[in-house]
């Protein structure tokens, strides 16, 4: 019988005080009321499981035994209860729970009837044991059909989480599965099955675990509080032994172990709290990065928008002026005087200029928020820069250079690359080199050789000192001689010729021997595209 | 006689859409013009041209929409479609494609001429 009354004691010590200091560390919080609750109905079968072993006599027997019962009623209704405030299922779930507590509460009012339990009776060791009344077996019902619903979502929920609350559910269910079976070996003296509720020591296991998921995953965030018990119980029972003690080197050895552990349990307890408030600060800068992370997001959404609306309104008028200064040109609207050819030719490159500057910020914004993909296709990169040569001639033309186009007397291989990319390189780099050249001209040559084709432009320029190569090919630089001279470019060009010309795995560089003696830009690039791993 | 080709362009900027206008019908072509997705899918199913020339951006449905009915229409569902716009958004081109035009093109990067030309290319 003493293994009942120390089973009961243990379990009912356990659960009154992890029930105590889950309540009052956080009054307001569901999950730490709910939990409460459970922990108050294990307590109340614990503390009236002390007594019943003890009985003398039936009627005393029967009054604990049905005293017990009030607590192993609401046992399930509020494992329930916890378990769906715990999952965040308590809106979902709360009219489940209202007809849990109300069928508890009736079975609460039938316990001290013979509907519930009828008599007590000698079984096996003990000398009374109940006698199930109509009632009792429904309330079996009950109590499994709860656990096991419990177990269900718990189950469920943990398929899909990971991390901490994943860790959380274990030991909450293994420790809640642990202490229901070991709990429900009180019901087969019910069925004269012959085994005694032997697992009863079992139930003190989910408070262990539950403490477990507490100071491990911070599920009810008391570690600070556990820590202090766990310190100052060990505390008190150095110091009664060190006063207990009847021998003066005994009495001054057990003073200096109290006094050494209550500075060591100081320590303990400081560095638990230095833990937990460095941890909380990692959560809340967690939390104010995650916020800040969703509003800057929202901000590049909007400023993608932005420029891509943006850039539409501008690219219209241009359209339009170019559409009509192109048919213009070409006499669609009849003839028109030979001086006015020129101004022409100028009102149609001035707009090209500005559509070539949006087409390029454009780019330079999807470079920046990396939105922009390699998409490949086989084409013959000699046909794309005939393309250019053909929509720059004019340009050249008007300024009096030479655009030598030098084609590979072998012949070429398809490439596989992004087309359009590869026109806005070829276009950038050439445009580049005619506009920082004021006499002579630019002489394009295209090779392939070992998977790779070159791209050579070179053009007798102002030529570049090694400082000005080096900043070439960054976003809003130009070369001294842009700087000094000539005003047109942006510096766009050039840094999204670079960024393209990576993109597809390539290198793109310049070369000038020295001041008046030009430039010579390379573009080198895989004939295939390969995505890298 | 050689059948002149027919295409319909979806457009709502005024000034563009009459110069694409000109240029189609002095280059051979006979034109029908739309300025609203909902009124371009009338039209498309009461002329069947051979091409459709569609804006993204237009007054209450935009382009998008446009391609999405039409691909449920049986009646035009087979019509070929090129975008011409000025919207160059990379999501508008990706679900454009996907609901199968046959091109994506940028119209301040072509001269009307040159837009002729490849439309004849396409219909070739």
């Amino acid at each position: 019988m003493l293994y009942y009354v120390l089973t009961g004691l243990i379990n009912a010590i356990t659960s009154t005080i992890l029930g105590i200091v889950v309540y009052f560390k956080n009054r307001k919080n569901p999950l730490n009321k709910s939990f409460a609750l459970f922990c108050l109905s294990v307590a109340v079968w614990s503390w009236a499981y002390c007594f019943w072993p003890g009985a003398q006599d039936r009627v005393s027997a029967l009054f604990w035994f049905r005293a017990l019962h009030i607590g192993a009623i609401f046992i399930p209704i509020c494992y329930f209860h916890f378990t769906i405030v715990f999952l965040n299922l308590y809106q979902e779930k709360k009219r489940i729970l209202k007809l849990g507590y109300l069928v508890a509460f009736i079975f609460c009012v039938f316990d001290f009837t013979p509907l519930f339990i009828k008599d007590m009776v000698p079984k096996l060791s003990f000398s009374y044991w109940g006698v199930p009344g109509i009632l009792y077996h429904f309330f079996l019902l009950m109590f499994f059909g709860y656990a096991i619903y419990c177990w269900y979502l718990l189950f469920r929920a943990r398929r899909s989480l990971v991390g901490e609350k994943k860790k959380q559910i274990n030991y909450v269910l293994i420790g809640t599965l642990i202490g229901f079976i070991g709990g429900s070996t009180n019901y087969f003296l019910w069925y004269d099955i012959p085994i005694p509720p032997f697992g009863n020591g079992l139930v003190a296991l989910y408070v262990i675990l539950t403490a477990l998921a507490i100071t491990q995953h911070h599920l009810f965030g008391i570690k600070v509080i556990l820590t202090e018990i766990f310190v100052g119980m060990i505390g008190l029972i150095l110091f009664v032994q060190a006063w207990l003690n009847e021998t003066l080197w005994l009495r001054i050895l057990n003073w200096s172990v109290f006094g050494l552990f209550c500075i060591f349990g100081y320590y303990l307890i400081r560095a638990t709290i230095g833990e937990i408030q460095k941890r909380e600060q990692i959560e809340k800068m967690d939390k104010e990065l995650r916020k800040t992370y969703k509003e800057l997001k929202k901000l590049d959404i909007a400023k993608s928008e932005f420029i891509s609306i943006a850039s539409h309104q501008l690219r219209t008028p241009l359209t339009a002026i170019k559409g009509y200064v192109s048919l213009i040109s070409d006499r669609v609207y009849g003839g028109f005087p030979g001086r006015m050819q020129k101004p022409l030719r100028n009102v149609y490159s001035s707009v090209e200029r500005l559509i070539k500057l949006v087409n390029d910020l454009l780019s330079i914004s999807r470079i920046e928020a990396g939105k922009i993909k390699v998409e490949p296709e086989e084409f013959l990169l000699e046909d794309l820069i005939n393309d250019v040569l053909e929509e720059l001639g004019n340009l050249a033309k008007a300024k009096k250079l030479y655009l030598k186009w030098e084609e590979s007397k072998k012949p070429l291989v398809k490439v596989f690359l992004d087309r359009a990319k590869m026109r806005q390189v070829v276009l950038n780099i050439i445009d580049n080199a005619i506009k920082y050249t004021q006499t002579g001209g630019v002489t394009i040559n295209y090779k392939q050789k070992n998977g790779l084709c070159r791209v050579e432009i070179k053009d007798t320029g102002e030529g570049m000192t090694r400082a000005e190569i080096s900043n070439l090919f960054k976003t809003f630089s130009r070369g001294a001689a842009g700087k000094r001279t000539w005003t047109e470019g942006a510096g766009l060009g050039l840094y999204i010729a670079k960024n393209f010309t990576e993109m597809h795995n390539g290198r793109i560089w310049v070369e000038s021997t020295g001041k008046q003696k030009g430039s010579t830009f390379y573009i080198e690039l895989p004939v295939k595209y390969e995505e890298k791993t | 006689m050689k059948k002149k080709p027919k295409i319909l362009i979806i457009e709502d900027e005024k000034i563009l859409a009459e110069m694409y206008y000109d240029v189609f019908v002095q280059s051979g072509f006979k034109v029908f013009s739309a300025t609203e997705a909902k009124q371009g899918l009338e039209m498309a199913k009461k002329e069947k041209p051979d091409l459709i020339i569609l804006d993204i951006l237009l007054p209450r449905e935009n382009g998008i929409s446009f391609l999405e009915w039409q691909k449920k229409d049986p009646e035009v569902a087979s019509i070929p479609v090129v975008v011409f716009t000025n919207y160059d958004e990379l999501d508008t081109e990706k679900k454009a494609k996907k609901l199968g035009v046959k091109g994506y093109l940028i119209k301040a990067n072509f001269t009307p001429q040159q837009f002729v030309l490849k439309i004849k290319n396409y219909l070739e």
